[in-house]
């Protein structure tokens, strides 16, 4: 799955750290979340959409044979 | 950051302190096994010694793994994955090996438990690998 994570975290002007502060979770998920080796439960997915104010689906992309 | 929470690997000094007295009680009740004359109370409660050190570190591992985030989480699941199995079957080979005679006669089995936790952290290492 592919997601805009880095981008939006790059406009808020975010470090891994903060980002990982405000979500919960450790800056080596974050990071992990960025480099797409790990995708997020929903319930994770769905904090991150609420923190950046926009739909989950707008963050978080399916591959190609998802589609 | 989670370390706030306790979350990072690195942040749990409670889990280190309760390994470093399991290895203490096994140390101890090894030495006093071989050295020491002990009566029956006293040989049970020597004998007992490791088990109680061993509870201390189980309570203690649960503890610091419901603390972990949902990718640390996956991480010792695909560690216990992995180490379990490659832990059993170092195990039977070895006991197979040993009873056939293809290893010293003379060899402590009772040792053996310690490739369990070499393959747990062959797991985490692998696991870590895949992930971060």
């Amino acid at each position: 799955m592919k997601n805009r994570l880095r981008v939006l975290r790059a406009e808020q002007d975010w470090s891994q750290a903060e980002l990982a502060q405000r979500l919960g979770v450790s800056r080596q998920t974050i990071n992990a979340l960025e480099t797409g080796k790990y995708d997020p439960s929903l319930p994770l997915a769905f904090k991150i959409a609420r923190l950046f104010g926009r739909p989950v689906e707008e963050i978080f992309e399916p591959d190609a044979d998802l589609r | 950051m989670n370390e706030s929470l306790g979350c990072s690997p690195k942040a749990s000094p409670r889990l280190w302190a309760a390994s470093l007295i399991f290895s203490l009680s096994l140390i101890a009740a090894t030495w006093m096994q071989k050295y020491l004359t002990l009566g029956r109370v006293s040989g049970l409660a020597v004998a007992v010694l490791p088990a109680a050190g061993c509870a201390f570190l189980l309570f203690e591992e649960v503890r610091y793994m419901r603390r972990l985030d949902e990718l640390q989480k996956q991480i010792q699941l695909e560690a216990l994955a992995i180490g379990f199995p490659a832990a059993m079957v170092l195990l039977v080979l070895i006991g197979f090996l040993h009873y056939g005679g293809f290893l010293p006669q003379k060899m402590d089995l009772r040792n053996l438990w310690l490739l369990a936790p070499f393959c747990y952290l062959l797991g985490v290492l692998i696991a870590r690998k895949r992930y971060l």
